[in-house]
């Protein structure tokens, strides 16, 4: 957070955040949330009729105002009504408002730095690690993660494009990075980032191996290799494949304790290059100034079209050509056509080239966020966009390649007006149809000019040369004679020259001739190509298509149709299991350009083959409904047969695998409860409920299966176990997102179900999550009952992972009820059990409680080895929220032991990763350690500030324990400064807060802060009763104790006594009388003025 | 397979999972002023099975284990609610005590607190739903007390039987 706090504080970076002067404000409509986010990342004011078409497609005008109204009325109420600038026509984000965008920071700190003087961009210096540590610590996940808005395509569409575009820059930035502290020998620091990377790309093998060997270099020889055990099953499970030789040779070197130092800067050929050429975001100077990098590698060698070229050259040549356009039907080449243009002309702009590629932006109004995205331009202040690409614009010179504009005519006013600010500036652009504005110039591609009828087939070169390259992809023996370039000459013909239709025909030379090519094309166009008006190059596509489509055997249509369910890539097991794909038919529909395998050999339709795929699969109703079955079916199996998997030694394994699975795994997921089979979801809970509470994914998971609940209660008949289980996992997540009352109703409702149904397991799960949220609650007696029900279903299941569980928490009622004895005890039991099963995130869990528990009772080394340890362990796992509780335990420590800078890395880290989650608690509790740190350090406006934030938090999740503790720091503070009637207040609210939580070691230290304000003069022998039986409390924490003694005048600590004066009396002895009040106060305060 | 002495354990109506029925569960009120007990009856008919008490030897009398919470008065004629919370945790430790006074009493809230550990601390002058809110919660803290306390006991006679 921004060390001045601004008002509106907006997250969108992961699941969005809204916080309002530091506090998360409550915004129920999703709809208000996307349209805040749409707002405010786009920066434009946009009409109100535009927004309601958009967000509430469904519905006729009046409702879909009406529904506007209520997202702004909402918004109004929860941010207050000074943010939107709303009139009768229009709605925007008010200029000059105090606005805190995390993706406007994010562009930011990774836009290269402003030069000074008009230096060129290639002389800029790079931004610095720490702006890109920032950027990258913004970054908690996707945009607008965990917002569902399915019912406005095109939002989603922003949204997706949003997202994939911030993916990739953390993925870009993470790369250089790692790359840049490993070369300058930073290993340990670069660590943290490389486990990141391949958090978010899991399928990076490159990734991978940088970790591995960072490992190695830092000493670490037991985490690299394991994690080339994590990775190679990942590979293995994921794609069956065994790991790429750059990868085993790392693994040998390490193996044989060879140096690996060189191995880091040895070039490899990797689909995954450590340092990705396209990026707004280079952290070093980009040698290649001229940013021709920006534009994507082509997939095969460009053939012919020299003249188009020549033309083109020559128009760009020209300074009064500002905007030329391409224009042509779909599939003609134009797309090739200007990235090859822009390829051999971009050394001669001085700012290079810059592409936008427009296909998935959805709407006109997008289109000044492309171009801005385009330009990554840092999208901050209160000025439209526009005036901002302008700006951006002016005085430079390049080429701006706009592809795929047809469908955004709307907007394009726009370039006119962006190009008459800028004359350094030429565009380039694709689109089906003349954009119409001023100053435009043309040039209509068609196909490859092919022979007219009787003419000279040499006229039909290029088509040729095109058509024998893709020919020899998919038959290498194939090759150009005299007898068949007539043919092929005729083909290319019958297609009209156009390149895509080429590509797939040829694709067809592995099973027909080109006789045979020849009659099968033109008996479908002369089928297919009607009405006579219809030009005969726009069905082209399809025809392929279609054409294509009848080559495959029966056995590829129907795994092609059945392959369209997929979103995005998948495994060649999956295929197997969902469409009956066989190795040889996956092989097949490779070669006919029917179907992609990327580089780690996951599959993925290209979209509009997926398209026209689909549409054969509706077509097959039973078919359709049979695969949307076998894709639920297929990823219900696979988390259920990979559930045992996520308690064992290889959980960290497991859970990578699990992630890369999850888009699909969704979609499976949905498309069975949109169907009405909760079968799926029955094999799947378990493993999907704890993938996703490890993957920190609470949000989604509670929202899901509170969808689930809903069916689950129409069910007909009652699937009441089913619904005893969603509920109790609904109840789980919502506690973990401290939705309190929802997971009270929840759990309680699980209990009653699973109870009836006799399902001891599921029971005990239940119990434990009720026993939980009353512990959250402060409630001890009813955590321990229900802690000590779950106790018992564990036992007469013989769960011994539930039973240690279940020791664990017990453990920590124990701790707070004061039996430390107790609780040691209880904790290391359940770890000797955790141990035995290799169950690693359980067994890091029960040191991070063994840490805090020694730290509590002053045992800083052993405390501070635990938590180290237990962090040690949870590393090749994976799990956020146990991670990021196991630094604020080690913060604590550290703090505790006087390490400032290693407690403040731990919380900050621990910051990090609570916003990531979206995990409340964890905020809060790391806000609370850098408050103390900032005390510590006298920064004591710093430290209210972090502190007040904390408690505010606690006080909405209504962390009763928190709350105190906050109260209490705070009113340490206040103390501190010299604030007495603040100090004094806050002590007493602290007081109320902790007696009421059962809080005692917070009751203590408010007692003793109260004691503090009254000054020498006024520590009688009452008080200093008070003070002796608080140093000697064994709920006090050591430092408590020793403040007292010192308060006493005594030289040393005493040691706790086993029979503590009770709490009530020590409360009455502080508490003052109202004459003493005044005295309190009047005498503090000349102690304050005399300090 | 259901275990039939678990069934047993927590017999629950649940004929229509959609609309789970739970059963009223039974809290004590404890006022000497019959408009407040006819006031609060009124408040908690509807969620509880209400019994009410006019004095703080009767509320003593009358609980039980199956009370789920007890709204007592602080002040009364005779004993007052802190005599009667006393009494009913030496017999029920775990019952939530929910004090409801009209006036600041002669002693101090948080010897209240550290002395009779009340489940809430409530005046007569506060919001309605405050009370409402914090004896749900309580009632609800009961019950699952109640059903682990039941659930506990059962196993250890299974597990007694089979030794």
């Amino acid at each position: 957070m921004n060390e001045r706090m601004p008002h509106l504080a907006l997250h969108f970076l992961g699941p969005p955040l809204i916080e309002l002067q530091g506090v998360p404000a409550v915004i129920v409509r999703r709809k208000a949330v996307a349209l805040l986010a749409y707002l405010a990342v786009t920066k434009r004011r946009r009409p109100r009729e535009h927004l309601a078409n958009l967000f509430w497609p469904e519905g006729d005008a009046t409702k879909r105002a009406g529904s506007l109204r209520s997202a702004l009325w909402e918004l109004n109420q929860s941010i207050g009504d000074e943010w939107l600038d709303a009139d009768r026509a229009s709605l925007g984000l008010r200029a000059g408002a105090s606005l805190w965008v995390d993706v406007d920071r994010f562009q930011q700190l990774l836009a290269p730095p402003r030069a000074a003087g008009g230096e060129r961009e290639a002389a800029r210096p790079a931004p610095d690690l720490a702006h890109v540590t920032e950027a990258v610590a913004l970054y908690r996940g996707d945009f607008l993660q965990a917002l569902n808005l399915r019912d406005c395509l095109e939002v989603v569409q922003w949204q997706s494009s949003q997202a994939e575009r911030f993916r990739r820059q953390v993925i870009t930035v993470l790369s250089r990075i790692i790359v840049d502290l490993a070369e300058a020998g930073e290993i340990a620091p670069a660590i943290p980032h490389a486990e990141r990377l391949t958090r978010i790309d899991p399928l990076n093998e490159e990734a991978h191996r940088q970790l591995i060997r960072l490992y190695a270099q830092s000493g670490r020889r037991a985490d690299a290799l394991r994690h080339y055990e994590a990775c190679a099953a990942l590979l293995h499970d994921e794609i069956g494949a065994a790991p790429a030789e750059p990868t085993r040779r790392l693994h040998e070197a390490i193996k044989a304790n060879r140096d690996v130092t060189r191995l880091f800067v040895e070039p490899e050929a990797s689909p995954f290059d450590a340092r990705p050429p396209s990026s707004g975001v280079a952290l070093t100077s980009a040698a290649d100034h001229h940013r021709s990098a920006d534009l994507p590698a082509p997939m095969t060698s460009f053939v012919g079209r020299e003249s188009e070229l020549a033309i083109l050259a020559q128009r760009l040549d020209d300074p009064s050509c500002r905007i030329m356009t391409l224009t042509g039907l779909g599939g003609a080449g134009k797309t090739s056509l200007a990235l090859e243009i822009a390829r051999r002309r971009a050394a001669q702009y001085r700012d290079g080239v810059r592409l936008a590629s427009l296909a998935a932006v959805s709407a006109p109004g997008l289109l000044a966020g492309a171009l801005a995205d385009a330009l990554d331009l840092p999208v901050s202040g209160a000025e439209p966009i526009e005036q901002r690409i302008a700006e951006q614009l002016r005085g430079k010179h390049l080429l701006l390649l706009l592809d795929n504009l047809e469908h955004l005519l709307g907007a394009v006013a726009l370039l006119p007006q962006l190009l008459a600010r800028a004359p350094g500036v030429q565009m380039l652009v694709t689109s089906r149809e003349r954009l119409h504005v001023h100053g435009e110039w043309e040039l209509a591609v068609e196909g490859f000019p092919v022979a007219a009828p009787g003419a000279r087939d040499d006229r039909c070169r290029d088509a040729i040369e095109l058509f024998t390259q893709a020919a020899s992809r998919a038959d290498p023996s194939f090759t150009l004679t005299a007898e068949n370039e007539p043919i092929l000459a005729r083909v290319c013909r019958l297609v009209g020259g156009m390149p895509l239709a080429i590509e797939l025909a040829a694709a067809w030379i592995s099973q027909l001739l080109p006789e045979e090519i020849e009659a099968h094309i033109s008996a479908d166009l002369d089928f297919l190509v009607a009405p006579r008006d219809a030009p005969a190059r726009q069905k082209s596509l399809r025809v392929m298509f279609t054409h294509s489509w009848s080559l495959l055997t029966a056995q590829e249509q129907s795994v092609l149709r059945r392959l369209s369910i997929f979103r995005g890539k998948f495994t060649a097991a999956a295929a197997a299991d969902v469409a009956s794909a066989s190795p040889s038919v996956l092989a097949a529909l490779t070669g006919k350009f029917l179907l992609r395998r990327d580089p780690s050999r996951r599959y993925e339709l290209h979209e509009l083959i997926r398209q026209y795929a689909g549409e054969a699969l509706v077509d097959a109703p039973e078919e359709h409904e049979q695969a949307h079955d076998r894709h639920a079916d297929y990823y219900a199996a696979l988390l259920h047969r990979l559930r045992p998997g996520l308690d064992g030694a290889g959980q960290g394994a497991v859970i990578e695998v699990i992630a890369a699975e999850l888009d699909n795994i969704r979609t499976a997921l949905r498309s069975a409860l949109a169907r009405g089979r909760l079968a799926p979801m029955a094999q799947a809970l378990d493993g999907l409920g704890l993938a996703q509470e490890m993957l920190g994914h609470f949000h989604e998971a509670e929202a899901l299966f509170g969808d689930y609940v809903t069916a689950a209660r129409r069910a007909s008949p009652p699937e009441r176990l089913l619904l005893g289980r969603l509920l109790a996992w609904q109840g789980h997540f919502a506690l973990e997102i401290a939705e309190l009352p929802r997971a009270s109703a929840l759990l309680e409702e699980s209990v009653q179900l699973l109870s009836s149904q006799g399902a001891r397991a599921e029971l005990g799960f239940a119990l434990s999550a009720a026993g939980k949220l009353a512990f959250a609650q402060g409630n001890y007696t009813a955590a321990r009952w229900c802690f000590r029900g779950s106790l018992a279903m564990a036992r007469v299941e013989h769960d011994r992972r539930g039973f240690a569980q279940v020791l664990s928490d017990l453990s920590n009622v124990a701790f707070h009820q004061g039996n430390f004895a107790k609780s040691e005890r209880l904790l290391l039991k359940s770890l000797t059990i955790f141990r035995a099963l290799s169950d690693r995130r359980s067994v890091a869990a029960s040191l991070g409680r063994l840490g805090f528990l020694f730290g509590f009772q002053g045992k800083l080394a052993p405390a501070e080895e635990a938590c180290r340890e237990g962090l040690r362990v949870l590393r090749s796992v994976g799990d956020p929220l146990r991670t990021a509780a196991l630094r604020l335990d080690l913060g604590r420590v550290l703090f505790l032991r006087g390490d400032l800078d290693g407690a403040r890395a731990a919380y900050e880290e621990g910051l990090r990763a609570g916003r990531e989650m979206n995990h409340l608690e964890v905020v809060a509790a790391a806000l609370h350690g850098l408050g103390l740190l900032s005390r510590r350090e006298k920064e004591l406006d710093r430290a209210r500030s972090l502190l007040e934030e904390s408690l505010q938090i606690r006080q909405q999740i209504r962390a009763r324990r928190g709350v105190a503790e906050s109260l209490e720091q705070l009113g340490a503070l206040a103390l501190e400064a010299g604030e007495i009637d603040r100090a004094t207040r806050s002590f007493h609210a602290a007081l109320a807060a902790a007696t009421e939580a059962g809080a005692t070691a917070v009751v203590l230290d408010a007692v003793l802060g109260l004691i503090e304000l009254r000054g020498p003069a006024r520590r009688g022998p009452p008080i200093r009763d008070v003070l002796a039986a608080i140093a000697e409390h064994p709920m006090a924490e050591p430092g408590t104790r020793a403040r007292a003694g010192i308060l006493l005048g005594e030289p040393g600590p005493r040691q706790p006594t086993t029979s503590p004066t009770p709490l009530a009396t020590l409360i009455a002895a502080v508490l003052p009388t109202p004459q003493e009040d005044v005295h309190a106060a009047e005498d503090a305060r000349r102690r304050a003025g005399a300090r | 397979m259901r275990p039939k002495t678990l069934g047993a354990v927590l017999a629950q109506d649940d004929e229509t999972p959609d609309a789970p029925k739970l059963e009223q569960p039974p809290i004590l009120i404890v006022d000497d002023d019959a408009g407040i007990r006819k006031s609060l009856a009124t408040l908690f008919k509807d969620r509880y099975t209400v019994t009410l008490c006019a004095s703080a030897k009767e509320g003593v009398d009358a609980v039980h284990e199956e009370i789920c919470a007890v709204i007592l008065d602080v002040r009364m004629k005779g004993h007052d609610g802190f005599w009667a919370c006393d009494k009913i945790r030496q017999k029920h430790p775990d019952m939530p005590v929910i004090f409801y006074s009209a006036y600041q009493d002669l002693k101090d809230p948080y010897r209240i607190m550290n002395e009779h550990r009340p489940f809430g601390y409530l005046t007569k002058r506060g919001e309605a739903s405050e009370l409402v809110e914090t004896v749900d919660m309580a009632v609800r803290l009961r019950k699952m007390v109640l059903y682990n306390q039941r659930l506990v006991e059962q196993v250890k006679q299974e597990r007694g039987r089979r030794a």
